[in-house]
């Protein structure tokens, strides 16, 4: 009887942890569901009530305007009236993000996997070093977008870095390497030294090591890393629409031009869009979803 | 080949003094043993010998030359470690030709080297598998290939044998010191399991709180300990210590516990030790239940059969009950009073307060 019951009691916690995830589920797939399901409507759809859950006339025109390179060339990614109709290229800024991302991403991946192995092994910075480099990202970024605006538009570097990719590359790089360092820190951990050892033993210099043991061995906890990074930048707004915004559009600062007073509200184009930008998120993800789950999991390897 | 000499050496980790003074010569083919408990500084020693950590004072020769400022790769020495530190990434032939291919070594003598070494392993048939895919005792072989195929002067091991199963262990006990008599290198074997001290060692260094207590071979130090800690680390079960004061009897000495009383057998007189507080250590093989027995009678209260011998626990009068080992075929019941002996020149002293040795 009493093992019956704690059957049962154990049956019933299953039931509403299943519950609560299912839920869950819906409440963050729902908007993703909905913006997919958006991009496909004519704009008759787009406010309709009751709402139309899947649409009733199939479309792809919104993904037409917002792909459709603008009559008056491509240097300007805003907008082009053609009637009622606004026509908004979108193309330019998904190569713009790409560009800043993974140049961004890759540069603060290289740096954080050498200070990160510098902090573990040689014990860089003393022992609280990690816990003040974390410090650095308890700073809202507003408090450096004006700072770094400021610094930026000074005439000397103007050209270089204001509205310009190094210009954005630069913050992304500092901004998210706190982040790569403590991430590729605790992979980096996960290494048994006695592994560096048994290779110094037999002769192997610190590069050749770093090369042929750990490079190996933190592969996962690298494409981890870049992938978390890469989503902190492609979808990062504040520094990208304060520090450029202009002749450089992120797609961040495209998403948000699709609402304004000069063009209305186009939810149709806006949702196309955002279903191109969740796009190289996916696929990055799908592409090494191996190593995201020996990356995710690397702490319960047995050793 | 190579000698290897440890001078007043000394490790400090901040105010924790983890290796102090140890003076050792371990000799050009000599299979040395250092032992102890944990935290008593034997790996903390042979890490300093390998060069991963750097003495705070003293010195390490290897063959004649002082290594301490040397990298561990110049000291050609080979290391198997307590986790083998295979590398996983790699097959085990990658893992056994890494030390070869480090030094630049041609790719046909490196498959050479390594197939030849493979093969008086008796792992040849592995080379293709990845070390997460061996067995306990498999991925041992590959790590000491690894070492052996490298040709060092001396090897060094980190208690290797750890992680395997009673019954592996033992096996791979006979094999290293097979492998040992086969090469003629020096062996430097860090263990804090006494048996395999004992089984393995040409000689054994004994290691408490970052000194050494004791260096000799494995029966000198069994029988004749320099104080009651290695009296005590050595055997299973341990040594049996009884408390008790030293009393003139009759121009010799006799040790006198509250429930005990032992004549003991000296080369001279020495009178002026009567009436120290002693501890009297006598081994379990060396308690002979017998009746009438001189030294003392109790009631036994457990009996551990161990097939060949048993474990008797008598309880005589001490804090702890005394541990007798007897032939199996000797039967006796718990609760039982009997009398026992002690074995004749069976017995040691140690002194109360320094427990150092005290020889009659």
């Amino acid at each position: 009887m009493r093992l019956l019951s704690r059957e049962r009691r154990a049956l019933g916690g299953t039931i509403l942890r299943s519950t609560f995830l299912v839920v869950w589920l819906l409440v963050t797939l729902f908007p993703i569901y909905w913006m997919v399901v958006t991009s496909f409507k004519p704009h008759q759809e787009w406010f309709a009530w009751p709402p139309h859950w899947i649409p009733h006339h199939f479309t792809w025109n919104n993904y037409e305007e917002v792909l459709a390179v603008g009559a008056g060339g491509t240097g300007s990614k805003t907008t082009q009236l053609s009637g009622a109709q606004q026509v908004l290229t979108a193309v330019l800024p998904i190569r713009d993000s790409l560009i800043i991302s993974v140049s961004s991403s890759t540069i603060a991946l290289v740096l954080a996997a050498f200070l990160a192995y510098a902090i573990s092994r040689y014990g860089t910075g003393g022992r609280n070093y990690l816990y003040s480099l974390l410090m650095v990202r308890m700073m809202p970024p507003i408090v450096l977008a004006v700072p770094l605006l400021a610094y930026f538009t000074l005439p000397w570097w103007r050209h270089y870095l204001h509205d310009s990719y190094l210009g954005l590359i630069i913050p992304y790089v500092l901004t998210t390497l706190p982040y790569a360092v403590w991430m590729m820190h605790s992979f980096i951990e996960e290494i048994p030294r006695e592994l560096e050892n048994a290779a110094r033993m037999m002769g192997a210099g610190r590069v050749y090591m770093m090369r042929k043991i750990v490079l190996p061995l933190i592969g996962p906890g690298l494409a981890v890393t870049f992938i978390f990074t890469f989503i902190l930048n492609w979808s990062e707004f504040l520094l990208a629409y304060s520090l450029a915004g202009h002749k450089l559009i992120t797609v961040t600062v495209q998403l948000s031009q699709y609402q304004a007073a000069d063009v209305g509200r186009l939810y149709g184009p806006q949702a196309a869009f955002g279903t191109i930008a969740i796009i190289p998120l996916v696929a990055l993800g799908l592409a090494i979803q191996r190593h995201l789950v020996t990356g995710f999991s690397f702490g319960m390897i047995r050793r | 080949m190579a000698k290897i000499e440890l001078e007043k050496l000394s490790k400090d980790f901040g105010r924790f003094r983890a290796v102090d003074g140890v003076d050792l010569e371990i000799q050009d083919g000599e299979f040395m043993v250092f032992v102890g408990p944990s935290g008593c500084g034997k790996t903390t020693t042979l890490n300093m010998i390998a060069g991963f950590e750097r003495p705070s004072a003293g010195a390490v020769r290897i063959g004649g030359r002082v290594v301490n400022d040397m990298e561990p790769g110049e000291r050609d020495l080979g290391m198997v470690f307590q986790s083998l530190a295979l590398f996983p990434h790699m097959t085990v032939f990658d893992n056994i030709a890494f030390g070869l291919r480090v030094k630049k070594t041609g790719e046909g003598e490196v498959r050479a080297r390594v197939q030849a070494v493979t093969a008086t392993m008796k792992i040849a048939p592995l080379l293709s598998k990845r070390p997460g895919q061996l067995s306990g005792g498999e991925a041992q072989r590959v790590a000491l290939a690894r070492t052996v195929v490298n040709n060092p002067s001396a090897f060094l091991m980190d208690e290797p044998l750890s992680s395997l199963d009673a019954k592996l262990r033992v096996e791979m006990r006979t094999e290293l010191k097979r492998l040992h008599t086969t090469l003629g290198s020096t062996f430097i074997y860090v263990t804090h399991d006494q048996a395999e001290a004992m089984t393995m060692a040409d000689r054994i260094a004994v290691m408490k709180d970052g000194r050494v207590q004791q260096v000799g071979e494995p029966l000198d130090i069994y029988n004749d300990p320099v104080n009651m800690f290695v009296a005590g680390f050595f055997g299973v079960p341990s040594m049996n210590f009884i408390h008790g004061r030293l009393e003139a009897r009759g121009g010799s000495l006799a040790f006198a516990s509250a429930s005990l009383l032992c004549p003991l057998d000296g080369k001279g007189a020495r009178p002026d030790l009567a009436g120290r507080a002693v501890n009297l250590g006598v081994r379990p093989e060396n308690i002979r239940i017998v009746e009438g027995g001189d030294a003392g009678s109790g009631a036994v209260n457990l009996i551990e059969p161990l097939g060949d011998e048993t474990l008797v626990h008598i309880e005589s009068g001490g804090n702890v009950p005394l541990i007798t080992k007897v032939e199996s075929t000797h039967h006796v019941r718990p609760g039982e009073k009997v009398s026992f002996e002690f074995k004749r020149g069976q017995v040691v002293l140690f002194d109360a307060g320094t427990q150092d040795r005290i020889r009659l």
